[in-house]
């Protein structure tokens, strides 16, 4: 039995160790792997969505697994309230609505096409939690459905994960799509346009600029619209696909990249949006003046 | 009856986040001088606050002390950012709205929180 033990803390700041146990659970020849969370005391979004992705191939090729839950009772909560039990039937006690607007919470996910009550779900959060004009409600709602539709178009699988949770202490919302398909660069260079992208980074950038997309005739907009807000909310965005993952620290001006020693074939989107209440987000010529 | 009152908000700057607080200083100094003072200004000097506690404490709550007129009237906002003109119009024209249906209009909390100026 292959046994894959978890750290303390599953997010994307640990995302090379989260990588080699996706790898790991992936590749074991043996018939049976133990999910081991028992010292897991938090887990993000993006860890949620990398452990349930393991678990995932090792059901597709046919292994059994079993699983440790965490020992911490916080982090069993967490685990419940975030949808991991639900997804995987791991206990009966109560139901937790699949949408909290307080919480900020999306449970766990597995979504097929492009799913309404999750991307309704997703605005009612941050409308909650933020001050957002209608028209950036708008325009935030046709780049999730934008986001989502590029998953299906492009990855070759039409099913997704999608989680969302609010960090209470930090007042920033955690929001992680991903799928398990071709990721950005196989995707981009079915199109003669982007036969140029050598790199995993390189097409992770390029799939941030406006009208960029595979289809023909077609120009995205579901990232650049999402970049040119978090910009301004000061947030966060982190692709991984392949070998490449891009770190856009917005709050620092930065953007770091970092060649993954394990290569994740999908695409992992994971955005860290500041909720404060202190922002307030129009689109230029929206609003009506008095002054 | 003075003529002009400049208050000028860069005395705040110095400070890494403007509070609510801040905003109740600047409130408390419009009503003080309401009466006396022709125009007030309000001079942002081209620094961005970029607050909606601020701005809401600061100006968005004279909405229930005055009408629009009155405001438009006293008050002038210079050297502002465009982010921060558009804040501080959704808050003034969101809390005239509220006034309007008479939502969280005077409350006893505000009533105690104003001092107004001797006559």
């Amino acid at each position: 039995m292959e046994s894959l033990i978890y750290p303390q803390k599953i997010s994307i700041a640990f995302s090379n160790n989260i990588l080699s146990l996706y790898m790991k659970a992936k590749s074991s020849q043996d018939n049976q792997v133990l999910f081991d969370l028992s010292k897991t005391k938090s887990i993000t979004p993006f860890g949620i969505i990398l452990l349930t992705s393991s678990i995932r191939e090792c059901h597709v090729a046919g292994k059994e697994c079993l699983y440790n839950q965490p020992i911490d009772p916080s982090a069993q909560r967490l685990f419940k309230d975030i949808g991991f039990n639900k997804h995987f039937s791991l206990d009966s006690s109560g139901t937790v609505p699949p949408v909290e607007i307080r919480t900020g919470t999306v449970q766990l996910r597995q979504v097929t096409d492009i799913d309404p009550l999750v991307i309704e779900g997703l605005i009612e959060i941050l409308v909650y939690h933020m001050n957002l004009s209608p028209g950036v409600k708008g325009s935030l709602q046709m780049s999730l459905i934008e986001t989502m539709t590029n998953i299906v178009d492009h990855s070759g699988q039409n099913t997704y994960y999608v989680c969302c949770r609010l960090n209470k202490q930090k007042k920033v919302i955690l929001l992680c799509i991903a799928d398990l398909g071709i990721g950005i660069l196989s995707s981009l260079r079915k199109s003669p346009k982007y036969t140029h992208i050598r790199n995993d980074h390189a097409a992770i950038i390029e799939s941030t600029k406006e009208g960029v997309s595979s289809r023909p005739g077609r120009a995205g907009l579901g990232l650049k619209n999402i970049v040119d807000f978090l910009k301004i909310n000061k947030g966060q965005l982190c692709i991984l696909s392949g070998n490449g993952k891009v770190f856009w620290k917005f709050n620092r001006g930065e953007m770091l990249k970092q060649t993954m020693p394990q290569s994740f074939k999908g695409t992992v989107i994971k955005m860290a949006i500041n909720a404060d209440k202190e922002g307030f987000y129009f689109l230029l010529g929206e609003k009506d003046y008095i002054f | 009856m003075g003529a002009l009152m400049n208050i000028d908000l860069k005395e705040f700057y110095h400070k890494r986040t403007i509070t609510r607080d801040d905003g109740k200083i600047i409130a408390d100094l419009i009503l003080e001088k309401w009466k006396t003072e022709n125009k007030i200004t309000i001079d942002f000097s081209n620094i961005l606050i970029a607050s909606v506690s601020f701005m809401d404490e600061a100006f968005g709550k004279l909405a229930f002390e005055f009408s629009l007129k009155e405001l438009q009237n006293k008050l002038s906002f210079v050297n502002i950012e465009q982010y921060d003109r558009a804040l501080l119009n959704d808050i003034l024209i969101s809390r005239y709205r509220q006034k309007e249906v008479g939502e969280n209009g005077k409350s006893s909390r505000d009533k105690k929180k104003i001092i107004r100026p001797k006559q």
